[in-house]
């Protein structure tokens, strides 16, 4: 929503250009808010864009920002070895504090920092963790990013809104101890807030005739209503804990390890990699790189998203067309015609995979 | 190398050597296809009936399969997940209202840059800019004339305002107990937000006195409109009701009233005592013989007469000591009902409550006098000045000192035992 075309000369080689009259009105507008400071601000901003004309055609539109790493990341199949390169994710720490399962992943040193091999060990671990992603948000999985570094709370949110009603996000504070081992206690208040909520959902989904639990339980029952314990330590856990910073949240991966939950890290040269399922070997102290890797995932939920959304369409098309078609085989059963050539061959189709 | 490195044995056996992953006998599965497989081996279901309770969504078809038309499988309905994004923060509603403020404050910041009302890199206006813009707002929704709002005005307007809701009940609104700090960042937030909302109202609400910038799109308007919507509920959603003194002209919240017969009642308080106290000015137009004598107000304490509930004279003299400081001694009738604590906290309970009941009693008198009418000012001056005297005397203010705990080891609070060489 930003004007666009401020192009060519910027903005305060333009304003030393103009008279002193206009410069020192510019001074002062650019410390006011009233109206005659807001006219001027205008002012200057149409004679800019009046002037980009001369200027060259890379636009602010047109151009790289930083905030697009954030708005707009490379899909899975888009990402390059540049792109990792240009955000620093090659970058380690020093070769003494190299651990030993990681050595496989050093390219090599540079000034005594360790350096990451992107082709043979960033870039192929990040395309499978993507497929990890994309194939759970199209089973209809659920997916936890823990980003709590200060700056990397814009990027997660952003991710985990891609992902829709999948992706989950803790960043703006530490994570809680316990939030997945000690569910029914911890988060007993957050599910009492909505239990209606998750009733409907109950409700919805045995009216459909599926089943309710998300992991193998002798307890899953479509016909008696979740208690809260069973929804905070089955229904409603993650199906994948994606971590931007496992130095910091070792307590994270310990619970989801506990559990049997699959978890995604970027493992940077200090840290062990075997520590999670799918370590990332990329650098976790810059924000560029985070950002990139986060962006990366997030697309790759969106895509399994969209699959899922296909699939969905197209059984609720089916429900309607099998519907229908029920309708039509009962009229003809009761009436005794017999029934057309397709019926017979659902029929006898059914015959044969139904044992 | 590298592949092998990542290769499904290998990790697998390291993963139960490590110490964090050793406390699960269960380790983490093995590499991405095995687990996959390993997930839809378990979750399988042979049985095509679908209501079977037990079985669990059938894994989803290749999208190849789409395609033709027979062979397609009915997709599994959804599983039950958390309704909100925050969910695993494990306090859902405060980390959403956080982040919904934070998200609220760089869209009007944004917003009002890129329509050139707010220089780039501005400090957020200060809160008496930001009091004059809500109140050129106010003025502009109802279709009057900006240019008349003074700030003296706008500052009484937003002295008016509520303050946000108490830390209680804003967790009960959140439905969690917020802790000091969790309340103190909420607040925060919520005033650097009310900083902008005046010129978004301003310049967004659509009240259309002030022009949006021409080379905005329709869009951003749309926006921007929303925006101000949304900031204004939000705002109004936290400001705490103050009810019956929401009309008061500062805002003052003690415990003071007035009752159904007019009567001005306060509450006052020291040490272990507390006392109820109710007022009502003696009438001038009594009986014909007392005109010429000075209105003199009886003082009721318990029941009983000022001279016998207090034999002692400092202690009368402190009764109507908030009295003779601003010069209406005998003016009111006084009614007090006092209990705990002793004599001294008693009379002193008394004279808090007294001094309430005094402002009170002025500030009422500028209540029901036409807002901006001339005998309103004078009112308004006799209410300021009362209650500057009052409380640079320290007689309005409640007296915090209460009665020192014993510690151990010592005689009293502070008396120690006398100290012994050996």
């Amino acid at each position: 929503m930003r004007a666009s075309s401020v192009a060519g000369p910027s903005r305060h080689t333009l304003q030393r250009c103009f008279s002193t009259s206009h410069t020192q009105a510019a001074a002062t507008a650019a410390t006011t808010t009233d109206a005659p400071a807001i006219a001027q601000r205008r002012q200057t901003r149409t004679t800019l864009s009046q002037l980009s004309d001369l200027g060259s055609t890379q636009t602010r539109a047109s151009a790289w920002h930083p905030r697009e790493m954030r708005t707009k990341p490379p899909s899975p199949r888009e990402v390059t070895m540049s792109h990792l390169i240009a955000a620093t994710a090659h970058v380690g720490h020093s070769m003494a504090k190299v651990t030993k399962a990681y050595q496989p992943w050093i390219y090599g040193t540079r000034h005594g920092i360790a350096q990451i091999d992107i082709e043979r060990a960033t870039l192929p671990a990040l395309r499978r963790a993507c497929r990890v992603v994309r194939d759970i948000v199209r089973n209809d999985g659920v997916v936890l990013i823990v980003g709590t570094q200060k700056d990397a709370s814009p990027a997660v949110i952003a991710a985990a809104a891609r992902m829709g009603s999948h992706g989950f996000h803790v960043t703006t504070e530490r994570w809680t101890p316990g939030v997945l081992s000690n569910a029914p206690k911890i988060l007993q208040r957050a599910i009492m807030g909505s239990m209606d909520d998750y009733i409907a959902q109950h409700k919805s989904n045995a009216a459909i005739g599926g089943q309710t639990a998300a992991r193998d339980s002798p307890f899953a029952d479509v016909n008696s209503e979740p208690s809260p314990s069973k929804l905070a330590s089955q229904l409603l856990q993650p199906d994948v804990l994606i971590v931007l910073n496992p130095k910091n949240n070792l307590h994270a991966i310990r619970e989801a390890t506990a559990l049997n939950i699959p978890t995604i890290g970027i493992v940077d040269t200090d840290v062990d990699p075997r520590i999670v399922t799918y370590p990332i070997p990329a650098n976790d102290e810059s924000l560029r790189a985070l950002e990139l890797i986060v962006g990366v995932l997030s697309k790759a939920g969106q895509e399994g998203l969209k699959d899922r959304k296909l699939l969905t369409d197209q059984w609720e098309r089916d429900q309607v067309n099998h519907a229908r078609r029920d309708k039509v085989k009962r009229r003809m059963a009761g009436e005794g015609i017999e029934a057309p050539r397709e019926v017979q061959e659902e029929k006898a189709r059914a015959e044969i995979f139904d044992d | 190398m590298a592949a092998s490195a990542m290769a499904s044995s290998s990790s697998s056996a390291l993963l139960r050597r490590t110490v964090i992953a050793s406390s699960s006998r269960h380790c983490a599965s093995t590499s991405s296809a095995a687990r996959l497989t390993a997930t839809a081996q378990r979750h399988n279901s042979t049985s095509t009936s679908e209501s079977s309770s037990a079985s669990f969504p059938r894994p989803l078809p290749p999208l190849s399969k789409l395609t033709s038309r027979r062979g397609r499988e009915p997709a599994p309905p959804s599983r039950i997940k958390p309704t909100t994004p925050t969910f695993f923060t494990a306090k859902p509603t405060y980390i959403s209202l956080v982040l919904k403020l934070q998200s609220l404050l760089e869209q009007s910041r944004s917003l009002l840059q890129s329509a050139d009302i707010l220089p780039r890199d501005a400090k957020p206006p200060t809160t008496e800019e930001a009091a004059l813009y809500e109140a050129q707002a106010e003025i502009a929704a109802e279709g009057g004339d900006m240019a008349s709002v003074s700030m003296a005005k706008a500052m009484q307007k937003v002295q008016r305002q509520s303050p946000w809701k108490k830390r209680v009940e804003m967790s009960e609104g959140l439905g969690l107990t917020l802790s000091a700090s969790q309340y103190r960042q909420l607040a925060t937030s919520l005033t650097t937000l009310s900083r902008y909302n005046g010129l978004v109202q301003l310049h967004f609400a659509g009240n259309g006195e002030a022009p949006t910038a021409p080379h905005l799109g329709g869009a951003a308007v749309d926006q921007g409109t929303k925006l101000a919507q949304e900031m204004q509920s939000t705002l109004d959603e936290h400001r705490r009701d103050l009810g019956l003194n929401a009309r008061r002209g500062d805002g003052f919240t003690t415990k003071s009233g007035v009752d159904e017969q007019g009567r001005i009642w306060a509450v006052g308080g020291r040490k272990d005592s507390s006392a109820r106290v109710w007022i009502a000015p003696v009438s001038q137009a009594t009986s014909g013989a007392e005109e010429s004598q000075l209105p003199v107000g009886d003082i009721l304490i318990n029941g009983s007469p000022l001279s016998t509930y207090f034999t002692r004279q400092s202690h009368r003299e402190s009764i109507v000591h908030p009295l003779r400081l601003v010069g209406l001694v005998g003016q009111f009738n006084i009614f007090a009902l006092t209990s705990g604590g002793g004599h001294s906290g008693q009379a002193g309970a008394i004279a808090h409550g007294l001094s309430k009941c005094v402002v009170r009693y002025f500030e009422e008198k500028v209540a029901t006098e036409e807002e901006g009418s001339v005998k309103r000012e004078e009112w308004e001056k006799l209410r300021a000045g009362v209650r500057s005297t009052l409380a640079k005397d320290g007689v309005y203010k409640r007296d915090p000192r209460m009665v020192e705990r014993k510690k151990t080891g010592l005689a009293k609070a502070r008396k120690a035992y006398t100290w012994v060489k050996r």
